[in-house]
């Protein structure tokens, strides 16, 4: 069924992309909305990347790497370039708690956020991935290798690696609240 | 197994139990007594890290939805085309995705609870055309900074692009329409629609674009090259405009130029250009032709250029014309012809790849005098190159070679194109010509128009059956053959068979034609029988072949039009010279095997 709908939409049938884009869409959109913070973002960024895909599923080959972790590895990349075109106008001081923030689970889950994303802006790029991958998407090590292009033994490395500096990151902030 | 590796496959073990909920970071710790130490810290931040909340999954809004499938069926797919289709496209997938790969950003990894990071606005999402970079740097403007942008990018309405002095480029749009920037140029698309009818306007700055415009006939289609001081607008045509500072220079290679300067128009013909300055015709002449080049011979002919650029025709149809100052007609409707006007001085080479049998020469004609070089009878593909020198402002062209040299095809280079409806739908080379020679035929015998019904009908029988080949589905090949034998029409049934004939050709479609037809023999007799009234005897064979039938042939099958006697066969065909047996040459029945009749070109 999948692999049906891939290749027909790599001979150009539009529909067939429109069942591609209804299964993986929302996975995408998911990754896009907690790696950019910003759910319209995500949203305009997820629709670029499906459009990317749909002009490049005619080079795509099945062999080489699973569709959807095709389709992840040009969210990510949709993603590098948007933010490396377009400068930052805010930082970690402008960000605004939500209106509903009375709750106190919900200010220290936001508090706890704001450090961790504190600490996580701090990381390489691949240690920030490799850790939404894992924790917000829940994927595997193999299904981040197959995503980031690496082997499954490198991912164990790189997640370990990007945990320690993740706990560096905390304590020289000052820890979690 | 280190103490390292050991570590991390424990802590992936426990961020996989962690994840799944079955084990806390107390439960991994216990578990892992001698690692504690080592697995405390990081499992701490792993906890916090799994005490995030996750966003949920959603079902894509329906309004986002239609207006996404609506633009992907008006954007072209990136599709490159090969010499012959059996490469693989490895490399090229590879090539795609490198322009992605990037510094890492400066970002903040959000896993928050809503929290903006960062304020920007969202990129428009609109009608994109595609980006080839065939060679140097091409760049776009962001944010008022020139950023290099690589192949296949998307180019969209607002973006500014520019070559730099060593940047080939090129832009696809939705309707295969072709600009092709020389280096130094530098445009903005100001128009970008990707619906019908088309509107494309494109304001130029600098340098040299030239354009291969699909012809339009939805009215209010729109092809518009705007400068400083006027605008250049055309229907479907192949054009060049040079800006430089306040003059224009707009030459015509096909179809006509409308320039408008303030109120008054101007127009271009075909082999005129003129030069204005700011708002005035400064000057006009005719283009300056340094030559053509016929393949006349079946072979479909490319012209190569050292970067990658490609201007011809492949077998399967596509035509192109990627190479400034070169112009090719269809190989379908007759002799391939190269126009050279401004092309750039430099070696090019002349790739050619047979779609049909028979020899034939390449006559290069320079100011008058016709240099004539054989094609190899037996080659299936072939090179030659041809060197462009500019001297006293005049260009001189040459083939380098006396003959051209047979090449395995896996060898040839690649011709590089943005697949789009212009080139999914073009019937092959073969099946053009087999629809030609049957308007031919017709045209003969009935002394009147040169596009009959069984023309448009073969061309759409041709379409289906690709479509039904493509599918890999022996019924729906099936019942495509069906349609040869199921209706009353012969002058149909007769291209129909043509072009069946023409894509058997391929060993490749013969096997597959063959294997729907082994399970229904009713059916490849009913075909045998209909094309013994309606082909001659070497098409027939041909046919019978492919189908993987030996032995006698059948008898021709009963026709509602026509009585099948034998005398009336020879009046339902092209050509006295194509008449199987009494064919006086192995050239006229190659010609014939494909449906060409020459006498028909025009």
């Amino acid at each position: 069924m999948l692999e049906d709908a891939i290749e027909r939409a790599r001979h150009g049938d539009a529909d067939a992309f429109g069942l591609l884009y209804d299964r993986f869409q929302p996975e995408i959109l998911r990754y896009l909305a907690h790696r950019t913070g910003d759910p319209d973002t995500a949203e305009d960024l997820a629709q670029q990347v499906f459009l990317k895909a749909w002009q490049a599923i005619p080079r795509y080959e099945a062999r080489g790497v699973p569709f959807k972790a095709w389709l992840y590895r040009m969210a990510h990349n949709q993603m590098v370039d948007y933010f490396r075109t377009r400068r930052p106008t805010a930082d970690l001081e402008g960000i605004d708690p939500p209106e509903e923030a009375e709750a106190e689970s919900l200010v220290l889950a936001l508090e706890m956020s704001a450090a961790l994303a504190q600490a996580l802006s701090r990381l390489s790029e691949d240690h920030r991935q490799v850790l939404t991958l894992r924790f917000l998407m829940e994927k595997s090590a193999r299904e981040i290798g197959e995503i980031m292009g690496r082997k499954e033994v490198t991912v164990r490395g790189l997640q370990m690696r990007a945990l320690q500096a993740l706990r560096r990151e905390i304590e020289e902030t000052g820890g979690l609240p | 197994m280190t103490h390292g590796r050991d570590l991390a496959i424990i802590i992936d073990r426990c961020l996989d139990e962690l994840v799944a909920g079955r084990w806390t970071v107390s439960d991994c710790l216990d578990r892992y007594p001698e690692y504690r130490a080592a697995l405390e810290p990081v499992l701490g931040a792993a906890a916090a890290m799994h005490a995030l909340p996750r966003r949920a999954g959603a079902a894509p809004d329906r309004i986002r939805r239609a207006a996404f499938m609506e633009m992907i069926r008006e954007t072209p797919q990136q599709r490159a085309r090969w010499w012959m289709p059996r490469l693989t496209l490895a490399g090229l997938h590879a090539a795609a995705l490198s322009r992605y790969a990037a510094a890492a950003a400066p970002i903040f990894a959000a896993a928050a609870i809503g929290v903006v990071l960062l304020v920007g606005q969202p990129a428009s999402f609109a009608a994109a055309s595609t980006l080839t970079v065939f060679s140097g740097t091409a760049e776009t403007q962001v944010n008022g900074t020139w950023t290099p942008v690589g192949d296949g990018a998307s180019i969209r309405r607002g973006d500014r692009l520019r070559t730099a002095a060593d940047g080939h480029a090129m832009l696809t749009f939705p309707d295969g329409s072709t600009a092709s920037l020389a280096p130094g140029t530098e445009i903005a698309i100001e128009q970008l629609s990707a619906g019908r009818p088309r509107n494309v306007q494109v304001r130029q700055f600098s340098g040299r674009l030239w354009n291969d415009v699909v012809t339009n006939e939805h009215a209010g289609s729109r092809y518009e090259i705007h400068t400083q001081d006027a605008l250049v607008q055309v229907q479907g045509t192949v054009f060049e405009t040079t800006v430089d500072g306040a003059q224009m220079l707009v030459s015509t290679a096909e179809g006509a130029v409308d320039v408008v300067l303030g109120r008054e128009h101007v127009d271009v013909p075909r082999g005129q250009s003129v030069r204005t300055e700011g708002q005035r015709l400064a000057d006009r002449g005719p283009l300056p032709g340094a030559g053509t080049l016929t393949i006349d011979a079946p072979f479909a002919a490319a012209l190569l250029s050292e970067r990658g650029e490609a201007t011809g025709a492949q077998p399967d149809g596509a035509m192109f014309l990627q190479i400034r100052g070169v112009t090719t007609s269809n190989p379908g409707v007759g002799p391939q012809r190269f126009e050279f006007q401004r092309l750039d001085p430099g070696t090019y080479t002349l790739t050619l790849e047979r779609f049909g049998q028979g020899g034939g020469d390449i006559v290069l004609n320079v100011g008058g005098t016709e240099h004539r070089v054989p094609l190899d009878n037996a080659a299936g593909a072939a090179q030659v190159r041809v060197r462009v020198e500019v001297e006293d402002g005049k260009r001189h062209v040459q083939l380098v070679e006396d003959a051209p040299r047979a090449v395995p095809p896996v060898v040839s280079p690649p011709v590089r194109i943005v697949e789009t409806e212009r080139t999914k739908n073009a019937p092959d080379i073969a099946t053009q010509r087999a629809a030609a020679a049957a308007a031919a035929a017709a045209k003969r015998s009935t002394g009147t128009a040169t596009t009959s019904p069984s023309t448009t009908g073969a061309e759409a029988f041709a379409a289906r059956l690709r479509q039904a080949l493509a599918s890999q589905n022996a019924a729906a090949i099936r019942t495509v053959l069906r349609e040869t034998v199921s209706g009353a029409d012969s002058n149909l049934a007769q291209a129909q068979l043509r072009v069946l004939v023409a894509q058997v050709n391929a060993s490749d479609v013969a096997r597959q034609v063959s294997a729907a037809l082994a399970t229904d023999e009713a059916l490849r007799t009913q075909i045998l029988g209909r094309a013994a009234t309606a082909l001659p005897a070497d098409l027939l064979e041909r046919l019978r072949q492919a189908l993987g039938v030996s032995g006698p042939r059948p008898q021709a099958e009963p026709s509602p039009a026509r009585t099948p006697t034998p005398t009336a066969r020879p009046s339902e065909r092209d050509d006295g010279r194509n008449r199987g047996a009494v064919l006086p040459s192995p050239v006229d029945i190659d010609g014939m095997r494909l449906g060409f009749v020459r006498a028909g070109m025009p």
